[in-house]
C-alpha cells in the first residue's frame, strides 16, 4: 500500500517534466507512504515516476520503488498487495526469472517482461500499476478489477501524469481545476463521485478491471480486461443445494482469508457485531494466525442502548481469542478532527468518517494492516437491495412503461410532499421499472429531479448529459448476470461499493498509514461463488458466511437486526450543519449540501474539491 | 487507406488555415499506407500549379448547397477516412462518414470552437472518431464543450517551415535599412475583427519603453482595416516616430524580416495556436506573447519564449529587453534549433505518422 505518480512527456512539443512537480505529487501523499520514498528518471527526462512506501512486505530497503529489472528495461511503480504472489513467484523462477527481492513488486516487473499487459489476468490482489518500457517507449497503467486502488490519470494532449489521489494531481501545479460538470452532478446523484469522472475535467479514474498504454502518441483508450458483471454472467447456469453453496462459500472464503494473511507486518481486523467482520475474524484463526488483535469503534453517545456494538464484538473477540482493543469516538474528537478528515478526504464523500476513526484507532494500536469485511453485503446479497429491487423491477416494468405515468406520480407527490414523504416515492414510477432505475432510486442521494433546486440549470444538464446515470449504472450489469441476485450483486459491487466504500476505505485509511485489505472483495472469491447466487435467496449466503469458520458465529451475532455501520456520525455531520435530521438519509443530504461550505472553511481548501464547485458558481 | 478530406481551402488558398491544411494532406500523402486523398474544397483564391503525389483537388465550390451535393456525389466511391480541417465542415462530414462507414477525423484550431458550439457541430464533434486540436487549450475547450473522450483528441501542432532560419542579421537589418536599436516585430493581420492580437498592447507600452531604449522600433508587418485606427493610436501616444508600418510583408522576406528583429511580440488574447511565434524562433529572435490560450504552447509555456500574463504584459518588456541584451548568435542558433525539433517537420510527420496508425488500428 503506497502512492504512486509519474509524469510522461510524450508529445515532442512537450517541455521534460521538473523534478519539483514530481516530488510536489508524491510528496503530497506522504501520509499513504511514510516508509519510504523514491523518485526515479528516465534518461532522457521524458519520465519520472515517484513512490512513498508502507512497508509491508520485504521490509527492506531492496523492495523500494519505482524499482527496475536487472535488464533496465521495466521500470515500476506499484500500489497494493498482490496476494498470490508466492505462487506467482515460484512459476517465474521455474521460468528462469532471477529474484532480487522477496518483494511481489518484482515478480510484476518479470511477469510484465514475459507476458506483458496480458500479465493483469495473473493477479490475485489490489493494484494500481504503472510500468515503464524503455525499449518500447511506453507506460503501462492497470487497475485491479473490483478498483480497490485508486488511479487518477490527467492529460493535457502533451503530457500525462498519473497519481493515486486527486489532490494529489493538483498538488504539482501544472494540472487544470476547470470543474466537470459529470463528476458533480453524479456526487449528488450518489453522494460520491462515480468513476471515471472526478469533480475536475482533466483528471479521470482508471476505470476499474482496465489497462491503458501511453506511447508518443498518446493516451490509448482504457482496455477492459475484467467485470464483475462477466464473471457473475459466465458462471454456471446449474443448481446448487444449500450444503453444496455454503461448503463453497466457506472454503472459498477461507481461501480468501488466507491469502489476505500475506504480510511481513502484524494483521489485524476491524471488528463489529456484523457478521462479515466477525466471521473473518473466526477465518483468520482457521487460517493460523495466532497474535489477532481486533479493533472496535465505539461511540459514547451509544453506551447502553441496542446500537452499542461493543459487547458483541467482544462476545466475538473473546469466542475467537483475539485480543479486543475498543476506541471510544466522542463529538468532541469528530469536531477536532475534521479539518484532517476534510483536507485528506481525496474526493467529496458522504461517508467514510467511520473508517477514518477504526483506522485511527487501529494505528494507535501499532497496526500497518487490517481486514475489512467491507464487500459481504454486495457478494453475500446482504443488502435490503436484493429483496428490493426484483420486486420493483417486477411490479413497475409495466406501469413505468406507460409513457407520462411517472410525470404524473411527481406531480402527485408534489401536492403531498408537505406530508413529509420521501422525494424517492415520487420516482418511484419514474425510474422503478428497470434494474439500473430502482437501483438510482435505493442508492439516490438525490434524484435527478430534485437537483433542479440545487445546481445551476447550465452545470445540471450538462453534467447529466455526460454522466448518463441509467446508461452508465446499466453498463455495470452488463453483460446480464441473468439472475436478479447476480444484477443486484453486479450493481452493489460497481457503484455504491466500488465509488463510495473502496473510495472511502482508500483515503480514510491511508489517512492513517494503514492499509485496509478486503478478503470478500476478491475475484477468485467472486469466481467461486458466482455459480451459486442464482440458487440462494437473500439472507442466506450470510448466513453462510457466519458458519464459515470451524467455530461459527455465535446466534446473538447472526439473528441480530442489521443495523448498518451503526454510527452517530451522521447526526454530528448534521450538527455541524446546524440541520434538524431525523434519519441516516437526512444527514447524508445536510452533509453533501454542507461539505462544500466545510471544505471552504478549513485552511486546506486550496488543495480540495470545495473551490472548484465554490467557484464553478453552481450552487444556488 | 484512402481519405476525402473536406476542407474550407487549401492547395491554392491563403492564411494560416489554408497552409495547415496543406502541411497535414502533404504529411498525410508522404505516409504510405494512404493510397490517395481527394480534396474537395470551399474556395481557392491562388491558382494550383503541382499538387504532392496522391492528392487530387477537384475545383472549389464555394455555395454550402453545392458543397454538399459535391461532398455527396463523392460517396460513388469508398473512403477509409473523411478529414474535415474545420468544425465548419464537420456536420458535413459526420454525414458523410456515417453513408459511407468511414473513419471521421475533425482538425480544430482555435476561436471557432471557443465558447458555446452549436447542436451539430457538437453532435458532430461527438461523432468523430478523431479529432485533431492545434493546442492544448484548444483540446481543452473541446473538452469543455462536448462529450468526448479525452483519448480521442489528440494534439497535433503547426509546424514551422525549415525555410525559417537564422540569417546574417547585418544583412536582414540592411535590407530592412534598419539603424535603429533594439527592434520589436509584430506581424498579424490588422484587422478590427481581430484586434485580439493586442497590437495596442505594444503601442501603448512603447512609451515607458523609451526612457530606456531611445533608439528603440517596432514594425508592424501586415496590413488591414484597422491599419489607420492603430497608425492614429501611435500618433495619440507620442510614439509614432517608433512605430513603422509595413504593411503586408511577401512570404520570401519574412524570414530575413523576423532575423532583423531582436524581439518578436504579440501579446495575443486569441490565438488557437499562434504560428508567427515559431517563425519567429526558428529564425533565432526572442518572442514574448501572453500566457493565453493556444499561445502557450508555441512559447512552450515559457521555455522557449517568454510567456507572461495580460495584465503584466508592459511590465514585462523593460526586464525582457534587458534579458535579450546579451543574446548570442549561438542562443539564437540554440534557440532555432530547439524550436525545431519541437514543432519542425520531422516532429509534424511523426504525429501525422501517429495518428494514421490510431486510425488503422
Amino acid at each position: 500500500m503506497c502512492g504512486i505518480n509519474g509524469i510522461f512527456a510524450y508529445h515532442a512539443s512537450a517541455s521534460p517534466p521538473t523534478e519539483a512537480e514530481l516530488v510536489a505529487t508524491r510528496d503530497h501523499m506522504f501520509r499513504r507512504g511514510p516508509d519510504g520514498v523514491g523518485a526515479w528518471w528516465s534518461n532522457d527526462h521524458r519520465i519520472g515516476f515517484g513512490h512513498r512506501r508502507l512497508s509491508i512486505i520485504d521490509l527492506s530497503e531492496r523492495a523500494n520503488q519505482p524499482m527496475t529489472d536487472g535488464s533496465g528495461r521495466y521500470t515500476i511503480v506499484f500500489n497494493g498487495e498482490i496476494y498470490n504472489y508466492p505462487e506467482l513467484r515460484r512459476d517465474l523462477e521455474a521460468k528462469g526469472c532471477v529474484f532480487r527481492t522477496t518483494s511481489d513488486t518484482e515478480a510484476l516487473l518479470h511477469l510484465y517482461a514475459l507476458e506483458g499487459e496480458a500479465m493483469v489476468g495473473r493477479l490475485r490482489g489490489m493494484f494500481a500499476i504503472g510500468i515503464w518500457d524503455r525499449d518500447a517507449r511506453s507506460l503501462f497503467l492497470a487497475r485491479d478489477p473490483y478498483g480497490i486502488k485508486p488511479l487518477y490519470i490527467a492529460d493535457d494532449g502533451w503530457t500525462v501524469r498519473f497519481a493515486s489521489q486527486v489532490k494529489a494531481l493538483l498538488a504539482g501545479g501544472h494540472v487544470s481545476r476547470e470543474p466537470e460538470p459529470a463528476g458533480i452532478v453524479g456526487f449528488y446523484l450518489w453522494g460520491s463521485v462515480p468513476e471515471p469522472f472526478t469533480c475536475y475535467r482533466d483528471i479521470r479514474q482508471l476505470p476499474a478491471g482496465h489497462t491503458q498504454l501511453i506511447d508518443g502518441s498518446g493516451v490509448h483508450a482504457p482496455k477492459p480486461y475484467a467485470s464483475i458483471a462477466a464473471i457473475l454472467a459466465q458462471s454456471t447456469t446449474r443448481s446448487f443445494s444449500p450444503s453444496e453453496i455454503e461448503a463453497r462459500i466457506q472454503s472459498a472464503a477461507l481461501d480468501s482469508v488466507r491469502a489476505h494473511l500475506l504480510a511481513d507486518v502484524e494483521v489485524g481486523v476491524f471488528l463489529s457485531a456484523g457478521i462479515d467482520s466477525g466471521a473473518l475474524l473466526g477465518l483468520m484463526r482457521d487460517a493460523g494466525q495466532e497474535k489477532i488483535r481486533a479493533i472496535t469503534l465505539a461511540f459514547s453517545e451509544f453506551v447502553g442502548t441496542t446500537e452499542d456494538e461493543t459487547p458483541l464484538a467482544r462476545q466475538v473477540a473473546n469466542l475467537y481469542q483475539a485480543e479486543h482493543v475498543v476506541r471510544t469516538v466522542d463529538e468532541a474528537e469528530f469536531k477536532h478532527d475534521l479539518p484532517e478528515i476534510l483536507e485528506t478526504m481525496d474526493q467529496p464523500s458522504i461517508d467514510g468518517i467511520n473508517t477514518w476513526f477504526v483506522s485511527k484507532a487501529a494505528k494507535e494500536a501499532g497496526l500497518k494492516v487490517a481486514l475489512s469485511g467491507l464487500g459481504g453485503d454486495e457478494l453475500l446479497a446482504g443488502y435490503p437491495s436484493f429483496r428490493e429491487l426484483p420486486k420493483w423491477v417486477k411490479y413497475l416494468s409495466l406501469p413505468s412503461a406507460i409513457p407520462g405515468v411517472g410525470a404524473l406520480g411527481r406531480a402527485a407527490f408534489s401536492l403531498f410532499k408537505q406530508a413529509g414523504l420521501s422525494p424517492k416515492l415520487a420516482g418511484l414510477l419514474t425510474y422503478g421499472g428497470t434494474y439500473p432505475g430502482a437501483y438510482l432510486l435505493r442508492r439516490g442521494l438525490f434524484l435527478p429531479f430534485e437537483l433542479k433546486t440545487i445546481l445551476d440549470g447550465d452545470l445540471l444538464s450538462e453534467g447529466l448529459r455526460r454522466l448518463n446515470p441509467l446508461g452508465r449504472v446499466g453498463e455495470s450489469c452488463t453483460p446480464d448476470p441473468r439472475s436478479a441476485m447476480g444484477r443486484v450483486s453486479a450493481l452493489e459491487s460497481c457503484n455504491y461499493m466500488r465509488n463510495q466504500l473502496l473510495r472511502d476505505s482508500d483515503w480514510a485509511g491511508m489517512a492513517q498509514s494503514l492499509e485496509i485489505r478486503t478478503p470478500l472483495v476478491d475475484r477468485v472469491l467472486l469466481e467461486e461463488v458466482a455459480p451459486t447466487l442464482r440458487s440462494f435467496g437473500p439472507g442466506f449466503g450470510k448466513q453462510a458466511l457466519a458458519k464459515a469458520a470451524s467455530i461459527p458465529l455465535p446466534d446473538s451475532i447472526t439473528q441480530r437486526a442489521k443495523t448498518g455501520f451503526g454510527v452517530p456520525t451522521g447526526r454530528w455531520i448534521a450538527n455541524q450543519q446546524g440541520s434538524n435530521i431525523s434519519s441516516k438519509g437526512e444527514a447524508s443530504r445536510a452533509w453533501a449540501l454542507g461539505i462544500l461550505d466545510l471544505e471552504v472553511g478549513e485552511a486546506n481548501h486550496a488543495h480540495g474539491f470545495g473551490e472548484t464547485l465554490a467557484s464553478a458558481g453552481q450552487r444556488t | 487507406m484512402r481519405i476525402l478530406a473536406l476542407v474550407t481551402e487549401s492547395y491554392g488558398g491563403r492564411g494560416g488555415i489554408a497552409c495547415a491544411a496543406r502541411d497535414f494532406l502533404d504529411a498525410l500523402a508522404r505516409d504510405t499506407r494512404v493510397e490517395v486523398i481527394e480534396v474537395l474544397p470551399r474556395s481557392t483564391s491562388d491558382p494550383v500549379s503541382e499538387l504532392p503525389p496522391k492528392i487530387r483537388q477537384l475545383p472549389a465550390v464555394r455555395s454550402r448547397l453545392g458543397y454538399s451535393l459535391k461532398s455527396l456525389v463523392a460517396l460513388i466511391q469508398s473512403w477509409d477516412v473523411i478529414f474535415c480541417n474545420h468544425v465548419y465542415m464537420a456536420p458535413l462530414g459526420a454525414l458523410i462518414a456515417r453513408l459511407s462507414g468511414a473513419k471521421l477525423v475533425i482538425q480544430v484550431h482555435g476561436i471557432e470552437v471557443w465558447g458555446r458550439i452549436g447542436g451539430l457541430r457538437r453532435a458532430a464533434l461527438e461523432a468523430a472518431d478523431w479529432i485533431v486540436s492545434v493546442s492544448r487549450d484548444t483540446r481543452s475547450r473541446i473538452l469543455s464543450a462536448c462529450d468526448v473522450a479525452p483519448e480521442t483528441i489528440l494534439v497535433i501542432p503547426n509546424t514551422v517551415s525549415g525555410a525559417f532560419a537564422p540569417v546574417d542579421r547585418n544583412a536582414a537589418r540592411t535590407k530592412f535599412r534598419l539603424t535603429e536599436n533594439p527592434v520589436l516585430l509584430a506581424v498579424g493581420r490588422l484587422s478590427d475583427q481581430e484586434q485580439y492580437k493586442g497590437h495596442d498592447r505594444v503601442i501603448r507600452a512603447l512609451k515607458s519603453l523609451l526612457a530606456g531604449h531611445p533608439n528603440l522600433l517596432l514594425l508592424v508587418a501586415g496590413d488591414g482595416d484597422d491599419r489607420a485606427r492603430l497608425e492614429a493610436l501611435a500618433e495619440q501616444e507620442g510614439v509614432s516616430r517608433h512605430v513603422r508600418f509595413l504593411g503586408q510583408v511577401p512570404q520570401q522576406d519574412l524570414n530575413d524580416l523576423y532575423n532583423a528583429a531582436d524581439l518578436f511580440t504579440l501579446p495575443s488574447t486569441g490565438e488557437g495556436f499562434g504560428i508567427v511565434f515559431l517563425e519567429a524562433m526558428a529564425a533565432g529572435t526572442p518572442a514574448v506573447g501572453l500566457a493565453v490560450a493556444g499561445a502557450k504552447d508555441a512559447l512552450a509555456d515559457g521555455d522557449l519564449g517568454f510567456c507572461v500574463s495580460e495584465d503584466k504584459f508592459s511590465e514585462a518588456l523593460a526586464p525582457i529587453l534587458s534579458q535579450i541584451e546579451g543574446t548570442s548568435e549561438e542562443d539564437r542558433q540554440g534557440l532555432a534549433k530547439e524550436v525545431h525539433r519541437r514543432f519542425g517537420k520531422p516532429a509534424f510527420e511523426t504525429s501525422i505518422h501517429n495518428l494514421l496508425t490510431r486510425i488503422a488500428a
